[in-house]
């Protein structure tokens, strides 16, 4: 297995803080209004104006502490590696008591878990620490490692925290949603015994989605998108169990948009899109239950709604209705798309994907 | 539950001086400023003076002389093994019984191999062996209460030594025999089979893969039904094993649970273990066996078996992992190891399954479905290199299947080309402290009682160990 490409490191993350709070007035009405404030008050007032202050002056200062993660090799399988953190003070203030905490990706052993750098980091200077990494062997297909770097600190920018990442991808993505398609979703009543939406061999009954005007290559509308049904026979492999898989997709958009349902209560997940230039973007992908409940039924639309399912019995639960959906992930606009990587939640089943414009 | 503090080997065999220090990140400028500092760092005892031998690799020899010290039941079948290596030469053999020596060096010189020399007659020939004979490995595969002193005479004259379970029975030992492998320079490890087994190295080569994500749980076992082999008056010569159930109740045997668990958790390599706590139940397996089918007349029924008959040892690790072993080689059952690890996405379990490896597996985004999936692809994928390697000269060479071989080829092949052993001391201490330290525990109630970093501090450093990168042995 080759590694398919090491992209450039993902900008230093912002932490999530909320701002402080805003200061009310003008200084004008801030004196006039003070003459008429107890001391008490004013003594309590000094002291929150004391803490908020430099919090809001933190707050509105740029950015100037870099954290750069290097790569590691993963071509060098089954072996131990060191990665570096280097982190660039750019501020005029030294950073003082800097740990940095070090990330892989889920399962991996990286080590140790933190360094405390000893030495203030002058303004101007960087300092780079390195970790060790176990490189493990790598499974087939597409995957992508995460290793990222927390780092805190006091002084410097005044931030008193930032996070560099480094996002590395093995393996290629499978050519096409075609090529993807895993799991048989859509049976006819004489083939019901090929369906396994949901695992017990329960499946879309393709008279029942006819009914609603769902047949072989028929358009559905949603999330902004057009979709193609499935132009297949029934009993074929019409969806993809979300496995984490990278799909190859080619354009640019504002939104991906699927045509999807879920057979779990939590048929949620992270997309990740990978962009030719080397960058990522993600989006929350939710479907609620092909019954109509569980994540995301605040957010999915309903585009389709068929009475009944085959089931390994026959066709059954005639009252009740199975739903797909559609779902839109935003996109970084003016960028091409590369690969799209589905959740590692195989409860979610994606039957076609669509870029909106 | 209680936390007792055990006697680390500072307490019990006195000395003094620095505690062993986490490996620093970046080496700053002497005087420069305070030490760096990585996260979670303990040393236990101090090297006193004496230089960790964490990472040190074998002295290179092209031809690796053994010799062998015990040659009962173990012994008497390992050293086909040995001799079957390319680049083992076996040039003594030693046993208290003059006539296994002779034995085992009449089959050497059938087999086409030198002969060896002969040792044995008195309970010092082992140390004749080591004086007279220089030698790059020993094995011992004596009975257990010997492993401690003839490990420590091989060291001392100037050997590695692969030693049969446990290297030694009691904690203080345990610590010398580290202390002494730093002092001699050589190694000293534990022949832990199981570590080669195929599942347990796919296993683990799963785990350090991140397939069941985040490890949160491991267990292992030795579950053997052992009662016809106890009461056998050849099979354990002077039944020295039975002897062992009269006098401890402790699990003689967790090092075959604990090794693989540890190997997947990076245990000395990026995690420690950092409590034991034990139980036993009744003590009633054996003497159930002797009631039914022992004669009136047989030496058994002078003992009092002492041994639970299941013996658990529950540990914790400093990154809140739990691991557990089982000891039961007195009741009725069919073999397992019980092999299991879980993490966040999902887990392992051996001797459960079905298809070729008998193993089952469930991990996210792999199935989703609540349905136990056949362990044959995954050992597939992860299959360690020495089984692709050498799994067909394993199964034909050796014992339990094979792993007996890999363990020995491997060894060898690290000494010919200088590499650090797989197993070194401090996991072999690791894993060895759980035989006597089960026994404190159940001893005082199943307490929980701190447990020793026999890295000395330098548990934390990631190093490679078992799970190691494909090498040639040299032709």
């Amino acid at each position: 297995m080759n590694p398919m490409r090491t992209p450039a490191p993902t900008p230093s993350r912002t932490d999530d803080r909320p701002a402080a709070a805003t200061l009310p007035a003008t200084s004008t009405n801030r004196v006039l209004a003070l003459r008429r404030i107890p001391q008490t008050i004013l003594l309590a007032l000094a002291l929150v104006l004391g803490a908020a202050v430099p919090a809001l002056a933190a707050s509105q200062t740029p950015r100037q502490i870099d954290a750069q993660v290097s790569m590691v090799d993963l071509a060098e399988q089954d072996s131990i590696q060191t990665l570096s953190v280097t982190i660039t003070n750019s501020s005029r203030e030294a950073m003082t008591g800097t740990t940095i905490t070090l990330h892989g990706p889920e399962g991996w052993t990286t080590s140790p878990e933190a360094i405390t750098v000893a030495k203030r980091i002058q303004p101007g200077s960087r300092v780079t620490r390195t970790f060790d990494v176990r490189v493990p062997t790598l499974r087939d297909g597409f995957h992508s490692y995460t290793f990222t770097a927390d780092i805190a600190y006091t002084g410097g920018d005044g931030h008193g925290s930032i996070t560099g990442e480094r996002v590395q991808t093995s393996g290629e993505p499978i050519a096409s949603l075609a090529a993807a398609r895993n799991n048989v979703g859509t049976t006819s009543l004489a083939q019901r015994a090929a369906g396994e939406f949901d695992g017990e061999g329960n499946s879309f009954s393709d008279a029942a989605l006819k009914k609603e005007g769902v047949s072989r290559g028929s358009e559905i509308e949603g999330a902004g998108a057009t979709f193609t049904w499935p132009d297949l026979g029934p009993a074929a492999k019409d969806n993809v169990v979300a496995q984490g898989q990278a799909i190859s997709v080619d354009g640019s958009g504002s939104a991906l948009a699927l045509l999807a349902s879920g057979s779990g209560l939590n048929a949620a997940g992270t997309v990740t899109v990978y962009y030719t230039d080397g960058t990522t973007s993600t989006g929350s992908l939710a479907v609620p239950n092909w019954t109509g409940v569980g994540a995301g039924v605040d957010t999915a639309e309903e585009v389709v709604a068929s009475a009944g399912r085959n089931t390994p019995d026959g066709y059954a639960n005639q009252d009740g209705t199975y739903r797909l959906y559609a779902v839109g992930v935003p996109l970084d606009s003016g960028k091409e798309i590369e690969a799209v990587q589905l959740p590692a939640n195989a409860t979610i089943h994606v039957f076609d994907l669509q870029i909106v414009g | 539950m209680s936390t007792a503090r055990t006697p680390s080997r500072r307490t019990l065999l006195g000395g003094a001086g620095l505690a062993g220090l986490a490996g620093a990140g970046t080496a700053l400028p002497a005087g420069a400023a305070p030490a760096e500092t990585t996260s979670g760092s303990t040393g236990d005892s101090p090297l006193k003076g004496r230089a960790s031998m964490i990472g040190v690799p074998f002295a290179q020899r092209d031809t690796v002389r053994i010799g062998l010290i015990g040659l009962g039941q173990r012994g008497g079948t390992m050293w086909q093994g040995w001799a079957a290596v390319p680049g083992a030469r076996i040039d003594a053999v030693c046993d208290i019984r003059a006539d296994r020596a002779t034995k085992v060096a009449d089959q050497l010189e059938d087999d086409g191999h030198d002969r060896p020399r002969e040792f044995g007659g008195s309970e010092g020939s082992f140390q004749d062996m080591l004086d007279e004979v220089k030698l790059d490995l020993v094995y011992i595969a004596t009975p257990w209460e010997f492993h401690y002193a003839h490990g420590k005479a091989a060291l001392e004259a100037g050997a590695n030594a692969a030693v049969e379970l446990p290297i030694a029975t009691e904690l203080d030992e345990i610590w010398d025999l580290v202390g002494t492998v730093e002092k001699t320079r050589n190694h000293l490890f534990l022949s832990e089979n199981c570590c080669y087994g195929r599942n347990e190295l796919a296993m683990m080569r799963a785990a350090h893969a991140g397939v069941f994500g985040d490890l949160s749980d491991g267990a292992g076992g030795y579950c053997h039904d052992l009662r016809p082999l106890l009461f056998d008056e050849d099979y354990y010569t002077d039944h020295w094993r039975r002897t062992w159930h009269t006098k401890h109740n402790r699990s003689f045997y967790a090092m075959h649970g604990l090794g693989p668990v540890a190997n997947a958790m990076d245990i000395n390599r990026g995690d420690r273990i950092t409590t034991i706590s034990a139980q036993a139940s009744a003590a009633r397996g054996l003497a159930d066996y002797r009631k039914r089918f022992m004669p009136a007349d047989h030496p058994s029924w002078n003992d009092t078996y002492v041994t639970g008959d299941l013996v658990t040892c529950l540990h914790e690790t400093e990154k809140g992992r739990s691991i557990r072993t089982e000891l039961n080689t007195t009741t009725a059952r069919p073999y397992s190891r019980i092999n299991s690890i879980q993490g966040t996405r999902g887990l392992f379990e051996d001797y459960v399954g079905t298809g070729d490896s008998g193993a089952r597996i469930y991990v996210e985004p792999d199935h989703g479905d609540d349905a136990w999936h056949s362990f044959d692809p995954f050992l597939e994928e992860f299959d360690h290199w020495l089984w692709k390697e050498v799994g067909d000269d394993a199964e034909a060479n050796g014992g339990h299947g094979g792993i007996d071989y890999l363990l020995q080829w491997r060894t060898v092949q690290s000494i010919r080309l200088g590499l650090v052993p797989d197993i070194d001391v401090y996991d072999s201490a690791t894993w060895c402290a759980a035989v006597p330290m089960s026994e404190m525990s159940i001893e005082q109630g199943g307490a929980t009682l701190e447990y020793p970093d026999f890295t000395r501090g330098r548990w934390s450093e990631l190093r490679q160990g078992i799970d190691s990168k494909q090498k040639e042995m040299p032709k």
